[in-house]
């Protein structure tokens, strides 16, 4: 056909290139409650009250989920590993099949270690594995007992998180609340008492933890490449893990918050009230009629449910205000085909366009009873299979002139 | 479409998978190989050499044609392909010609041919290939083949079997002259298509019908001949009854 060219096979060749993307997480996405979804997978039975309705993991959105353009960024949930002293001294023991019981004080403690032993499964290769921090550690001080796991959505890490990119600002403590029973911090507070915490925004004393020289010291995993977060004002304080290939962070909660704060608030809770005040259903933890001594480890780890953990953590910890919560950049491994289109000097010089004609069929660019040459002009390459069927369209962001003393060469990239 | 940024000197290539190319990526038989390639200028008015002569109007097509972005549609993608035609000197190229007891010739109030056929009937089309104001239609000019484009949905042409059919339901049916030849006054090719309305069911006539008369349905059909690199697009009106 005089419209068409056939390819050699030197005119096709493939290579790869890699596509790194910003993505800044703001703080009011993590913290607002219209941009984090919670979904009701676990129902408590109960004797007293309403029973307790929870998540098993929360989503963090761009914008109001309730929207359709909204996009999720990243799910969070929490997770306590089985043989640590803080799920050894809640529960009650286990039952014959090797099920751990636990206090009905305490909530979804089996799934808050169901969750650790899953993400030990897939990041460690087995179910009771441990993770450390540093990665590779074996001292016993510096397990992760008590999880933070941020799992990062494909459309935001795409095929993996780059290396020593990622940071997340994060506030250590929660809001003073003026406790007497504080004794991890000044209880002098000039403006005194605020009676809860658990749900008042940070707003001061934020850290940077980073993932600052897992460039230079590449880790390899079970689940791939793994780097150590470090807090960026003393990279030697190792607080978390990230499992680059997999997009997953994981956090020390016993290091990222501070652990001996007094924690008081309204909490869901499957007993009898502690306070008639606070409602069927509820209880207040670190009241003077319940546990007024309630720290965020254990008693806010082990009474609340993971929907009241991750309310906490994400609501406060993280601030409200619009500037970055976490950033870090994606990567994607772009393979390209490169086709290279050649016009030779006498190809492609004439053109179907009915405006190239007129009705008689006279070529309009040439005067008449002259020897001028015809010519064309390219925008478009379309490229076909052997069955004529167009497989690809290319166009060129302006009209390129074909003569009979041009010799054009396009490089057209497919990418996949 | 959008248009590409052409503010620059720089040539950017806008490449897409069209949705055919796509189709054959999905189906993982290994029917997506890229053998051929072919160019277009779509967006170019030739009209402006006309007026504007040969230096400067070129000047304008180049820096003053917008290029729209890639169309993923198969059938939209590459519009008016460019041709590689061997006979350096040629000033005047060979067109198609529409004859046939149903076609009704353009006139100054409808400039365009319009071909009718009938639901459920054939009707003959004539492609006359000819040349106006020379003697002969350059022997290597004769389309030995032609390629007819038109809606799978509404119309088929007899004793013919569609390439392929693309996802936006045009058929396209590469018509080979073969040895039973007609020739034309001018040496040029001349096929004779039947041309079938399908059976279609009087919804569609509801659905696709004319605002003005919802009996007749029309469609256009994309004529190609392969030597020659003439197009000619036919409007087709296919009644009810």
């Amino acid at each position: 056909m005089p419209t068409k060219k056939t390819l050699s096979p030197s005119d096709i060749t493939s290579k790869q290139s890699f596509l790194n993307q910003l993505v800044d997480v703001i703080q009011e996405d993590v913290s607002g409650s219209a941009t984090r979804k919670k979904y009701s997978n676990f129902i408590t039975g109960t004797t007293a009250g309403p029973g307790v309705t929870s998540s098993l993991f929360q989503t963090v959105f761009d914008q109001s989920y309730s929207l359709q353009t909204a996009n999720a960024i990243f799910d969070m949930t929490i997770g306590l590993r089985s043989g640590s002293d803080l799920v050894a001294t809640a529960s009650t023991g286990e039952d014959s099949a090797g099920k751990l019981l636990f206090a009905s004080q305490s909530l979804m403690m089996r799934e808050k270690v169901a969750n650790y032993s899953q993400y030990a499964q897939l990041l460690m290769g087995t179910a009771t594995e441990t993770f450390y921090t540093p990665f590779g550690s074996t001292t016993s001080t510096e397990k992760i007992d008590e999880a933070l796991f941020v799992n990062f959505r494909r459309l935001f890490a795409r095929d993996k998180i780059k290396r020593e990119t990622f940071a997340m600002r994060f506030y250590q403590t929660g809001v003073l609340d003026g406790s007497a029973n504080d004794a991890a911090v000044n209880v002098a507070i000039a403006n005194g008492l605020t009676s809860s915490n658990l749900n008042r925004t940070t707003t001061s004393g934020s850290v940077v933890f980073t993932d600052v020289g897992s460039a230079a010291n590449q880790l390899q995993s079970f689940a791939g490449e793994v780097g150590n977060i470090v807090d960026s004002s003393d990279t030697t304080r190792k607080v978390g893990l990230m499992f680059y290939d997999m997009g997953i962070g994981v956090f020390d909660l016993s290091r990222i918050c501070m652990t001996d704060q007094h924690m008081s608030g309204v909490i869901d809770a499957v007993g009898d009230a502690n306070d008639t005040s606070s409602g069927a259903g509820k209880m207040i933890l670190g009241s003077a009629t319940g546990n007024s001594a309630a720290k965020f480890k254990p008693d806010l780890l082990v009474s609340a449910s993971i929907d009241g953990i991750i309310d906490h953590i994400a609501s406060t910890r993280f601030s409200s205000g619009s500037i970055t919560a976490q950033t870090f950049q994606n990567q994607t491994e772009i393979n390209s085909t490169l086709i290279f289109c050649r016009a030779g000097i006498n190809d492609f010089n004439y053109s179907s366009n009915p405006t190239f004609t007129d009705a008689d069929g006279q070529i309009v660019v040439l005067t008449p009873n002259t020897s001028e040459r015809t010519f064309s002009f390219i925008t478009t390459i379309g490229l076909y299979d052997a069955g004529d069927r167009l497989l690809a369209v290319a166009k060129l962001s302006r009209p390129v002139e074909k003569n009979g003393e041009r010799d054009l060469v396009f490089r057209i990239r497919l990418d996949f | 479409m959008g248009n590409l940024d052409n503010a620059t000197n720089n040539i950017i290539v806008d490449a897409v998978l069209t949705d055919l190319g796509r189709k054959s990526l999905a189906r993982n038989d290994g029917s997506f190989a890229i053998t051929r390639y072919a160019f277009a200028d779509d967006e170019v008015d030739y009209g402006i050499i006309t007026r504007f002569g040969r230096t400067v109007g070129k000047e304008k097509i180049i820096k003053n044609t917008p290029v729209l972005e890639a169309n993923t549609n198969s059938s939209q993608g590459l519009q008016h392909k460019l041709v590689t035609l061997r006979i350096p000197t040629l000033s005047r190229v060979p067109i198609i010609q529409l004859e046939g007891s149903d076609v009704t010739a353009a006139t100054t109030t409808n400039p365009t041919t319009v071909f009718s056929v009938t639901k459920n009937k054939s009707s003959r089309l004539t492609l006359t290939q000819t040349i106006v104001n020379e003697n002969t239609v350059p022997t290597q000019l004769v389309d030995s083949n032609i390629v007819v484009q038109c809606d799978n949905r509404f119309l088929t042409i007899n004793n013919a079997k569609p390439s392929f059919v693309d996802t936006n339901n045009v058929a396209t049916y590469n018509i080979v002259r073969g040895k039973a030849t007609r020739t034309s006054t001018k040496g040029g090719a001349v096929y004779d298509l039947n041309i079938r309305g399908k059976a279609i069911a009087d919804s569609l006539f509801t659905t696709f019908g004319n605002v003005s008369d919802k009996t007749v349905i029309t469609t256009f059909c994309k004529v190609f001949g392969a030597s020659s690199g003439a197009l000619t697009y036919i409007e087709v009106q296919i009644s009810q009854t």
